[in-house]
Parts: C-alpha cells; sequence; structure tokens
C-alpha cells in the first residue's frame, strides 16, 4: 500500500515556515477563501437575467437561465437561499417604483416559485434511515399569499435534514386534526404582512389549545423586519428571521453548519 | 395631420369646451378620477357613470389621501407626486391600492397630471379589480398546486420506503412495453443486478429461455386464474430458480403486472451472506464508492457518491469520466489511475470533487485495481474532508504569530521587493506541488498549472527542481 500524501513530505510544515515563506503561505490561504466567499456574493447580470425571465412569460427564459447558472459555478442551493429571493425584493422595489406593473410581480413571484420547485425536487429529507434529525410543521395561515418565502425556507430546512410537512392556509379544523395524528418538534409560521398578525396570535392560541405541551412556536418571514416584539404580541415562543438559527434554537440544527458549507 | 397627443392645443387647434362637458370628459376617460389639493386633501371624486360598481364615494371628499388608501400605497403616492413636481415633469402613472369601509381594498393604476397653478393634482385612475379577480384566482390555483404537491411527495416518499424497506422481492412490469417499471433491491438481489441496471430491463430478457410475448401472456394468464400458483423461472444473471407470483391492475391507463418473487434455495442464500452484506455496504455506507473501467469511466457509483456531486440519479453518472467530477479533471484521473495501477492501491489522495453544480467538496480517495479478471478496472472509496478540513484550518490561524511576520517583513524592505519575493514563493510552492501530485510527470503537471512544457522547465531550472543530468 502506498501513502500518497509522503510525496509530500519534504515540505515544510507551517510551524517552521518563517518570513517569506510564512507570508506566501497565508497568502495562498487568504487567496483560497477570497474564492470561497466570492461564490457567496451576488452576481448582478444573473439577478437581472431571473427577473426578466419570470416576466418573460415563456419556459425557455429559465431553462437559458439555469445553463448560465451551470456555467457560472453557481450552486442550486445558492440560487434558492440568495438569487430566488433576491430577484423576488427587487421585483417588489420595482412595483414600489411602478417600473413593474402588480400583475407583472404576481406572475413573475409564481414563476420563481415554480423554478424554487424545479430545482428544490432533489432536495429530500425523508427517507428510510434518516428519522432522527427532526419534523417540523410550517403553516402558511390562511390569507397569507406569499408562498415563495416559506418555498425557500422548506427547501433550507430539507437540506438541513429536517423533514418538513408545509401547509398552506389550513382552517383550525383542519390544523387540528393534523395535530392530533403527528407530533412535530417545532411549528414554524409564515407571515408576510402586518395586517395578519391579529390573526396570527389567533392560530397560535388555537394550536396551543390543539395539543399540550405545544412544540415550540416560531414566526418568520418578511414580518420580522416590520414588526417589534412579534413573539409576545402574536404569542408565539420565539421570532427568527434566520432558519438556521430558528433550528438551532429548537435543538435540530445538529449537521446544519456542515451541511451548509456543503451548500 | 398632427398625431401627438401633447401637441393638440397648439395653434388653437383644441377647441374651446365648456367647462360642465369638460368635467364629464374628465369623469368618463378612467373609472375613478380624484382631484387632490397641494396639502393632500381630495377636493374631488368623479366615478365613471358607467361603471357604477364603486358605490357611493362622495364621503372620500375632505379627506386626507392617506386615509383612503394603505401604507404601503400612500408612500408610492408620495414619491410619484415629488417626481410630478420636479420641473418638466408632466404626467406619472402609478398603482395604488384603496381602503374604503364598503369594499375592502382595491387596486387602481392613475396617471396623476398637475393642473392649475395651485398645484392641485387631477389622478385619472383605472380599475384594476377585473384583473385582481383573475390574479387572485391565479394564487388559488398556485396554491391547490403547492398543497397537491406536498401530498404527492408525502406519498411517494411512503411508496419509496415500502419498497425499499420490504423484505419481499418485488417488481412491477409495464405490459404494453414488457419492462420493469420498478423494482426493490430485494427484487434486484433475487434477479442477479443492481436496481439501476434493471430499472427499463426488458422482463422477458431476465429469465432463462423466454420470449417476451409469450413470457407475459403465461404471466396474464396466472394473474387471472382463481387460484394461481406461482411460476417457476430461472433467473439470467443469477441463474437462481425463483417463483414469480403475478398479479394483474392499472392504474392511470397503464395495465402493470406487480411480480412479487420467492427464491426458493435457502443454502444458497447463506453462501451469499458476504456478498449480500459487502452490497449493503456498498449501498449504504457513508462513504463514496464508485467502480470505474480501465479508462476511468464510472460502472457502477453508490448512494453516498450521489449525494457528493448532488447527483440526482445514479444513470446520470455512469457511463461518465470519473474526471468530470474531479477538480483538477483529466490530470487528477490520470495521476490516480496511473499510481493506482503501479502499486495495485493507492491511499489518501487528496482532491476536490464536483458537483452537478461545480460546487467544490475536499476528499481524500483511496483506489485498489481490481485486475484479476479478463476486464481490469478500479474501485474507489471516496471520504469527504471537509469536517476534517475544518479543524485543521482553526489550528493554522490561531495565535498572533501570524501577524509577527509581517510585521517583521514591512519595513525591512520595499514593498515592491516583498510583492516580487513573494510571488516567487508562491510560484515554487504551486510548482512543487504540482509536481509533487503528478508524481513528476511534466506533461500533466504542466497541464496542471496552465503551463506550456517550455515554460515548465525554465521554472523548474529557475528553482533548482530539476535534477542535474536533465
Amino acid at each position: 500500500m502506498q501513502d500518497f500524501q509522503s510525496q509530500g513530505e519534504g515540505r515544510a510544515s507551517p510551524q517552521s515556515l518563517s518570513g517569506v515563506n510564512y507570508f506566501a503561505s497565508q497568502v495562498v490561504s487568504l487567496l483560497v477563501d477570497r474564492t470561497a466567499r466570492d461564490a457567496r456574493e451576488l452576481r448582478e447580470p444573473l439577478v437581472q437575467a431571473m427577473i426578466a425571465a419570470s416576466v418573460s412569460g415563456s419556459d425557455q427564459g429559465f431553462e437559458v437561465l439555469l445553463a448560465e447558472v451551470r456555467r457560472s459555478r453557481i450552486s442550486f442551493a445558492a440560487l434558492a437561499d440568495l438569487y430566488i429571493p433576491e430577484a423576488a425584493r427587487r421585483m417588489g422595489e420595482d412595483w414600489l417604483a411602478d417600473r413593474m406593473s402588480w400583475l407583472q410581480v404576481s406572475i413573475g413571484a409564481g414563476r420563481l416559485q415554480s423554478l424554487m420547485r424545479e430545482i428544490g425536487n432533489a432536495w429530500f429529507a425523508d427517507r428510510a434511515n434518516d428519522a432522527g434529525c427532526g419534523v417540523v410543521l410550517l403553516i402558511v395561515p390562511e390569507k397569507e399569499q406569499h408562498t415563495l418565502g416559506p418555498m425557500v425556507a422548506m427547501a433550507q430546512m430539507r437540506r438541513f435534514g429536517v423533514s418538513v410537512c408545509l401547509r398552506i392556509g389550513l382552517s383550525g379544523d383542519e390544523l387540528r386534526s393534523l395535530l392530533e395524528t403527528r407530533s412535530f418538534d417545532g411549528i414554524m409560521i409564515s407571515v408576510a404582512t402586518q395586517a395578519r398578525l391579529p390573526e396570527v396570535a389567533q392560530l397560535i392560541k388555537g394550536l396551543r389549545s390543539f395539543q399540550t405541551p405545544t412544540p415550540p412556536i416560531i414566526i418568520g418571514g418578511p414580518v420580522i423586519s416590520m414588526a417589534e416584539d412579534l413573539a409576545s404580541c402574536t404569542g408565539a415562543d420565539y421570532a427568527f428571521g434566520d432558519i438556521g438559527i430558528a433550528l438551532e434554537t429548537i435543538g435540530l440544527k445538529s449537521d446544519a453548519l456542515y451541511t451548509l458549507r456543503r451548500a | 395631420m398632427n398625431t401627438d397627443t401633447n401637441q393638440l392645443h397648439v395653434g388653437m387647434s383644441m377647441p374651446l369646451i365648456d367647462p360642465e362637458l369638460l368635467s364629464e370628459i374628465v369623469a368618463t376617460a378612467g373609472d375613478i378620477c380624484l382631484v387632490v389639493s397641494a396639502d393632500g386633501h381630495v377636493t374631488s371624486v368623479l366615478a365613471n357613470p358607467h361603471h357604477t360598481s364603486f358605490g357611493r364615494l362622495w364621503h372620500w371628499v375632505g379627506r386626507m389621501v392617506a386615509d383612503i388608501m394603505t401604507g404601503e400605497s400612500h408612500e408610492k403616492f408620495q414619491r410619484r407626486l415629488e417626481e410630478l413636481q420636479a420641473p418638466g415633469a408632466r404626467s406619472v402613472s402609478v398603482e395604488l391600492n384603496h381602503v374604503d369601509e364598503g369594499i375592502s381594498e382595491f387596486p387602481i393604476r392613475y396617471t396623476m397630471h398637475c393642473i392649475g397653478p395651485d398645484r392641485a393634482i387631477l389622478m385619472l385612475g383605472r380599475d384594476l379589480r377585473p384583473i385582481a379577480e383573475m390574479q387572485q384566482q391565479l394564487v388559488m390555483a398556485q396554491m391547490v398546486l403547492e398543497r397537491d404537491y406536498e401530498n404527492q411527495r408525502e406519498m411517494d416518499t411512503r411508496y419509496r420506503v415500502l419498497m425499499e424497506a420490504t423484505r419481499d422481492a418485488v417488481l412491477l412490469v409495464g405490459m404494453n412495453n414488457g419492462r420493469i417499471a420498478d423494482l426493490n433491491a430485494a427484487a434486484a438481489t433475487m434477479l442477479g443486478g443492481s436496481r439501476q441496471e434493471l430499472l427499463g430491463a426488458a422482463i422477458a430478457q431476465e429469465f432463462e429461455g423466454r420470449r417476451r410475448g409469450e413470457f407475459l401472456e403465461s404471466l396474464t394468464n396466472t394473474a387471472a386464474a382463481t387460484a394461481s400458483s406461482p411460476v417457476e423461472l430461472v433467473a439470467r444473471r443469477s441463474q437462481r430458480k425463483l417463483r414469480v407470483v403475478p398479479k394483474l391492475f392499472r392504474t392511470a391507463g397503464e395495465r402493470l403486472l406487480l411480480c412479487r418473487i420467492e427464491g426458493n434455495d435457502a443454502a444458497l442464500r447463506a453462501q451469499n451472506d458476504i456478498a449480500e452484506n459487502l452490497e449493503r455496504l456498498f449501498h449504504e455506507g457513508v462513504d463514496g464508492f464508485v467502480l470505474l473501467d480501465d479508462d476511468g469511466v464510472i460502472t457502477a457509483a453508490n448512494e453516498s457518491f450521489l449525494k457528493l456531486t448532488d447527483s440526482s440519479h445514479v444513470t446520470s453518472v455512469r457511463g461518465r469520466s470519473m474526471a468530470d467530477f474531479l477538480a483538477r479533471g483529466s490530470v487528477d484521473l490520470r495521476v490516480l489511475l496511473d499510481n493506482t495501477r503501479r502499486a495495485k492501491q493507492l491511499r489518501l489522495y487528496a482532491t476536490k470533487v464536483l458537483n452537478e453544480f461545480n460546487g467544490q467538496v475536499p476528499v481524500e480517495i483511496s483506489a485498489t485495481y481490481l485486475n484479476d479478471r479478463p476486464k481490469p478496472g478500479y474501485g474507489l472509496v471516496i471520504r469527504d474532508a471537509s469536517r476534517t478540513e475544518i479543524l485543521r484550518r482553526t489550528d493554522l490561524t490561531t495565535g498572533a504569530d501570524n501577524m509577527r511576520s509581517v510585521i517583521e517583513l514591512v519595513g525591512s524592505s520595499t514593498l515592491k521587493d516583498i510583492v516580487a519575493e513573494t510571488t516567487e514563493v508562491v510560484e515554487k510552492m504551486c510548482i512543487q506541488t504540482a509536481v509533487d501530485l503528478t508524481r513528476n510527470n511534466r506533461v500533466a503537471a504542466a497541464e496542471m498549472l496552465g503551463l506550456s512544457r517550455q515554460s515548465l522547465y525554465v521554472k523548474l531550472r529557475k528553482f533548482g527542481l530539476l535534477a542535474k543530468d536533465e
């Protein structure tokens, strides 16, 4: 058996390097770090192309886009976590500035969501031998129409190895029967606008009465940046804008950091 | 004829209009029309008399615009107002959402015009509610789709887990084409192939001495018989005697044959224990396992390797060169295979694996040359090294010692000299590494560095890396 690394033994170890040698090796490791970081910075032309493809009204736009994504060495995880939310945010801004009509924005967001679905297809956390990694119920409350954000969150959790049960616009009764038959490690509620908060408070009250002890309830979504002290005013246990922190808080983030590095 | 509407009034070509008629024209030019004073009060509301669905909006008169629209819309309104009041601006368009006690929320697209010297604003609005209703239906349809999709995903998972976990060997055959539509690992083992190889294979070919037509016919007949006895068959690949119990059913217009396969050779099973365990290790092991043919083309790969490379299916990697998945491509592969062939075994070859979307994962590869057969090949075990790499990196960057060497350098010589010297050291490090990695294969090393062979020699000589007789 030969050990490939033995060839490199002639090279100096970090401890024995000094002066310029050490400096140079530091420069190299800095370069390595910088190349890795560049991958997480957004490429503006790609964001623009994504918005254009979303409102183009044809499927071809996305095919071309995905080819470009592969060429630019951008992972689908980065596409889902960074590019799709950014494109959605820009479209919202474009509506505020009347550069885009609101119909265009809703069609665009719908298309981004289908793109999300397409690239998220392979992210399965549900497997025969992966039963130990946590189960989360993700609720999009009734009347809440913003579903792209929850899709992004769901894809992230699935990549973290968490099994996600997504329920959109369920009534109180439907949620009650769901909680009677299943148990979750956490319940997350995605809220986009402040207007929904009174109903969310009502929903949380209901959830607490359906099952005791109730798993930790976390409120998240764009509303996080609009109101303060969301947890106490809705009756949730926590309010977070970051899935990683949320999972860590409810103790489901054992391998999350590792998975994130892989992404 | 001048068709530019902005020029209508030029040369008094726009006739004088009776003020009452003008107000009617304005009212019917849009679906709703507001006049807003400079201080933000609604001074007039005109609803199109042909478009009565707004009900009475007279109570808007005298109210602040902020009170009749959503907060977000008011922000937009303010911004457009600023644009309109900029010198040279004539009209701007804006989409706003109104709120009113009668109708909960409704969208209007306005054009805003500055009229008169008192900076009053005329807003001509188009009702967007019909479009809003369509959009709502779209959103609802999308939500239903999402819900269906999630349900289907749940059912899929159940089906997959059931197929994987059950000890019964089960396969599904499409009656139209006679091909295997799905099968579980237990069935694959019985037939003597991998699941991926057998998916889509013609079922008749998998058993000895059977033609497709008669094969399916005999199974269908058995399935249709009330008291069915199993069909006895010999699997072509594994040469095992098997009993097949068929059941016919229809799904979404396709006729499928569900076959339960039973083996009747308990003795053989004991013999196959190691083989079975090995197979399970291959399929369920945490490290990536890959089998390559003599040219480095992938012939088999396990789930962990697929995970490592983000590949969805083994079919998407089989038949491709292993070089496609290595960060240094064919250079990596050549180094790996040449060394393995020479020494039969190789361990701890450190490189990076590319996933389907060009992300990189550091790995350590051990390789074995499988030579005891007419067609030799390679077996690779690929271990994800990103965890250990995190540890190594934190080791390297501890302490303030790192900065000290830089401080020593600065001031001791000019920046230009430091950079030049550093470049030289970096160059030497890279060349040395490339030579090591390629085991002194100059062609491969040059390719790795993107240098011509000539320039590599020049640099090797410069750094004293050439043997004396070269």
